[in-house]
């Protein structure tokens, strides 16, 4: 075993990534080599140092409410899908009645086709301000 | 027993899920905190990150391991993120703190060495910091990092190699400028 090798197989020594039959070809180049054995050391420290870094972590309590919180959260958007959904029907099929309806005078019926048409632009222009936005999209490199 | 209990969430269980939320709720958290460097936000990213996975689970494969899903979601959550905030976020040294648990004649090296390799984990490139933070804090094996990024694991050992080799050089360098 050369040296190159024998750095490549230390990281996975300390990781404990190397197999039985690829440790002893190491053991017995750290034996006799002395730069590797210096490499070896060093690579020891900079695993505990890794191993040592710690992020701040949330309480105990956010860990244990969690699955309970979410289940909530997910009823929440459960039951804000079926009333926003009846909603957009109810909304759809009074329109609907309102511009079949005879008894309806026109002038009513030309503020609320404005409206409704307004309503659509906006979210026309919203949708093709997304897209644009998108293609435009600063992480669009980043791999996912 | 990963297995059954993707099987059972598939059927509906919610107390099935709920135990698979509790035993990679802190690698999520700790994912969504690697990217986004704040603990409100990354608390927010988990939250974001189950409610998707309860929601297509039907359609995952339970012959696979349940992380590398998980994570690719989460990833992705981050990104969103931080797409709505037109912002990347900097590396937050002061907040990462060493592990209380070793000895004071331990910690007085580590201190030391924690500081320099923090600034040298800042300075590395994106895939080195992720590949490392995946290892280190997440404590996965090859197998499951490569799972993770979808990589062979040929892959995951190299890119690890140099993530190091381009960690020591850096902390090198900074050593030698003080």
């Amino acid at each position: 075993m050369n040296c190159e090798e024998a750095r490549f197989k230390i990281n996975a020594l300390i990781d404990n990534e190397l197999s039985r039959e690829d440790a002893l070809p190491l053991f017995q180049h750290l034996s006799t080599c002395e730069s590797c054995r210096n490499e070896y050391l060093e690579q020891i420290e900079l695993h505990r140092s890794l191993k040592a870094i710690k992020i701040p972590e949330p309480t105990d309590e956010w860990y244990e409410n969690f699955p309970k919180r979410l289940f909530r959260k997910i009823s929440g958007i459960g039951g804000r899908i079926f009333f926003i959904g009846s909603y957009i029907l109810l909304l759809a099929y009074a329109l609907y009645q309102l511009f079949v309806s005879p008894e309806t005078e026109i002038i009513l019926k030309i503020i609320i086709g404005g409206l409704a048409l307004g309503f659509i632009i906006l979210l026309s222009v919203s949708i093709t301000d997304r897209i644009k936005e998108s293609k435009n999209d600063n992480y669009k490199g980043v791999i996912r | 027993m990963e297995r059954k209990l993707i099987i059972a969430a598939k059927k509906g269980d919610r107390e099935a899920f709920s135990r698979l939320v509790r035993t990679y709720l802190n690698k999520i958290y700790k994912t969504a905190y690697f990217f986004l460097k704040n603990v409100d936000d990354a608390q927010d990213v988990c939250q974001i990150t189950f409610i998707n996975a309860y929601r297509h689970i039907k359609t995952f494969n339970e012959t696979q391991s349940f992380f590398p899903y998980l994570y690719r979601i989460a990833k992705n959550t981050c990104i969103n993120h931080l797409r709505k905030k037109h912002s990347i976020p900097l590396p937050d040294p002061e907040q990462i703190e060493s592990d209380p648990e070793y000895s004071p004649e331990q910690t007085a090296i580590k201190n030391y060495t924690i500081e320099t390799v923090n600034r040298a984990l800042a300075r590395l490139p994106e895939n080195s910091k992720e590949i490392l933070m995946l290892k280190y804090w997440n404590d996965l094996s090859y197998r499951e990092i490569a799972e993770a990024l979808s990589i062979p694991e040929g892959t995951v050992m190299s890119r690890l190699f140099y993530a190091r080799e381009k960690l020591k050089n850096t902390i090198i360098q900074l050593e030698d400028s003080k």
